[in-house]
């Protein structure tokens, strides 16, 4: 495994972390968050949200095979 | 029957103009697009930017990029006048400028390989005019992420239950994104899994709302923008916009349904008030901001952007979608289409709502329901809409007209819970529209940014670290985050203001601006390039013209009635891009007419 898929299996991980437990927290106290300031559980679902998004990114990144085909068909050049 | 009678002129006029105008005319006379033609998503393809769509995953995609606030903000901004003017402006901007403008950016830049716009400006109007262009458009889409930054943070702010689904939303879009193109799910399949759990996620945001501040929100929304806008298109935005449009359907679906349900019931509101309102309606303070200049025309164009017409749709289209076009044919559903969905969007979803719960107390004697009592309950005190900010007259009006509507049928008892779930909804509709444009405008100003430095002379190795992808998505994120985090103290309010009340129409006006000047120079490919002649090149100049002449006097009053009134910070940026942009403007005219003799 190359170290760009272990630091994005990390970070989906860490993300999918992060928003279950705001998650569950916030539904147990009826919010995540509180009114008026910049609570420490609203800022871990934002950053659970950056992670979810970058992480996947660098795990499955490359180029995906349905799309592959599909252009290989048009222009007939085989893509690297 | 008012309602009823706006729904038909409404569907009448878009149906004939997208059969008449879009495909017959502008398709098959002015284009003639090809099926055959082998579209830069194809030729091109690099897996990131350049990936063919299936083309209702592109309409999805382009309507949900370009339907920013836009539809929203301005419209309801502009009802102040009345319904009436509102309304005829975007019905006539829409056919006749918005959907010709989308339609020939999105082919001129297929036709130019994919690139952008301002490579078609080059071709027709030399290289002056794309540096020109480049900067110019730069300018704006900065101002349209210090826009959009601040509508979404305050829409946040204000309604609290809107912020979970915006989070769920992203993990379902790569899943849905994973399903497809990695594993070969079958598409249909696929989204029925990620909509159940769309479903499920606007469920949970109405018992668990995501309390931040205005700023807080600020800085997530530029984090989020600056993150995504880095990514794979396929890999994000492709199937969180096809996802999203199906939020934005059902929304525009149930404005249908909401006008259909209200037939019957007087309007509360006036078709007409004044033809001039004070300037602070275009965002003056003090005194100047009593001065009563802001005539419906020239003025309108600052006010309603892309509900009418808009020239970040040219970037958008030549921008994102032309690279992921499939086939020329499928321009016509996704330009010219998805401008006209946009106006149905702001002239049934929010002027139509807003014309007919106008007043208060009116519209609670006329459903014999306490609507005054309701409002005060979540602290909105004020007479008629017309007291609320912009973003709040929309999804306060769009929920009213849904809960008479559809207590109508299952009774006055389901008013008030109507009335909370329909506002929570047209909050989300709006937060999404904003937050698929936040990305799409910050990928686009990274494009301006790294294109800008192939004539700006600097050594290699500073011009390789200026052009990296990730600082060129920074800076127009930083600039933006300036403008949209103060939160702007009105002392004749004795409030403060999101600062999109201040940017809006500096924001408008540099993007209507814009418009004209890509329409103009579409008009010109389509006389030099396709060597289009006769009464048809008039269809696109004249429209072209009027809006050239219309936004540059508009922006004279906002640079004498407005800059002057504003704090510093905004004078010192808003006010140096509308000059700038103001000079450059004119210098685009002299390339025009150029271009123009030269092709004769």
């Amino acid at each position: 495994m190359k170290t760009k898929e272990a630091v994005g299996i990390a970070l989906t991980g860490l993300g999918l972390i992060l928003y279950l437990y705001t998650i569950v927290i916030g539904g147990m106290r009826g919010a995540i968050g509180v009114r008026g300031t910049n609570e420490i559980n609203a800022i871990l679902i934002s950053l659970g949200m950056y992670a979810v998004l970058i992480g996947p990114a660098l795990w499955l990144g490359e180029i995906p095979v349905a799309i592959k085909k599909f252009i290989e068909a048009k222009t007939g050049k085989k893509l690297s | 029957m008012l309602s009823l009678l706006i729904l038909v002129i409404v569907a009448a006029i878009y149906g004939v103009a997208y059969y008449f105008y879009g495909r017959k005319l502008l398709e098959q006379k002015v284009v003639k697009a090809d099926p055959n033609r082998v579209t830069p998503a194809v030729e091109k393809f690099d897996g990131v930017d350049y990936v063919p769509a299936n083309k209702y995953v592109l309409y999805g995609h382009h309507f949900a990029s370009i339907a920013g606030s836009g539809p929203i903000i301005g419209p309801a901004t502009a009802t102040v006048f009345g319904w009436g003017l509102p309304l005829i402006w975007v019905l006539f901007g829409n056919v006749f400028i918005g959907a010709v403008h989308d339609y020939l950016s999105i082919m001129a830049s297929v036709r130019h390989g994919g690139l952008s716009i301002m490579t078609v400006s080059e071709n027709v109007m030399g290289k002056r005019a794309r540096v020109v262009s480049v900067i110019y458009v730069w300018m704006a889409l900065v101002l349209v992420l210090a826009a959009f930054f601040s509508v979404a943070a305050s829409t946040f702010a204000s309604v609290p239950q809107t912020a979970l689904i915006m989070f769920l939303y992203m993990p379902i879009s790569l899943f849905f994104g994973i399903l497809v193109y990695r594993y070969g799910v079958n598409v249909k399949l696929a989204t029925v899994i990620s909509l159940v759990f769309v479903a499920i996620s606007f469920f949970m945001s109405f018992y668990i709302p995501v309390y931040l501040t205005y700023e807080g929100w600020v800085l997530v929304l530029a984090g989020y923008s600056f993150v995504a806008a880095a990514l794979p298109v396929w890999y994000l935005l492709q199937p969180r916009d096809y996802l999203n449009a199906y939020l934005l359907w059902a929304f525009v679906a149930l404005a249908f349904i909401g006008v259909i349900l209200i037939a019957g019931l007087p309007f509360t509101g006036p078709i007409y008030t004044d033809f001039a309102q004070p300037a602070s309606i275009l965002g003056a303070m003090g005194d100047l901001g009593r001065a009563r200049v802001a005539y419906f025309w020239p003025v309108i164009p600052l006010i309603i952007a892309c509900g009418a017409l808009s020239g970040f749709h040219s970037l958008v289209g030549s921008g994102t979608t032309s690279k992921q076009l499939a086939n020329e044919l499928d321009a016509t559903l996704v330009g010219y289409g998805g401008m006209l969905t946009e106006g149905a969007v702001s002239s049934l979803a929010v002027i139509t709502p807003i014309a007919f719960v106008w007043d208060f107390a009116q519209l609670g004697a006329m459903v014999n329901y306490p609507v005054t009592d309701m409002l005060a309950k979540i602290g909105i005190r004020a007479p008629t809409i017309i007291g609320l900010a912009a973003a709040e007259r929309f999804y306060t009006g769009y929920a009213l007209l849904q809960a008479t509507g559809w207590s109508r049928i299952f009774g006055l008892g389901t008013f008030e819970a109507s009335f909370i779930g329909f506002r929570v909804f047209a909050a989300t509709a709006l937060t999404a529209f904003i937050v698929t444009t936040l990305d799409t405008s910050n990928r686009l100003a990274r494009f301006a940014w790294q294109e800008l430095f192939n004539w700006v002379k600097v050594s290699p190795g500073t011009k390789k670290v200026l052009t990296n992808r990730w600082l060129a998505s920074l800076v127009g994120v930083i600039v933006g985050v300036v403008l949209a985090y103060p939160q702007i103290y009105v002392p004749e309010l004795n409030r403060f203001l999101p600062a999109y009340s201040v940017i809006w129409p500096a924001f408008a006006g540099l993007n209507q601006l814009l418009a004209a000047l890509m329409l103009m120079t579409a008009s010109l490919w389509v006389y030099a390039v396709l060597k289009v002649r006769g009464g048809v090149t008039l269809l696109t100049l004249v429209p072209a013209m009027f809006l050239w002449i219309t936004v540059t006097l508009a922006l004279f009053v906002w640079i004498f009635y407005v800059m002057p009134s504003l704090p510093m910070l905004y004078i010192s940026l808003a006010g140096s891009f509308i000059i700038i942009a103001q000079t450059l403007n004119f210098l685009l005219l002299i390339f025009f007419i150029q271009g123009i003799r030269k092709s004769k």
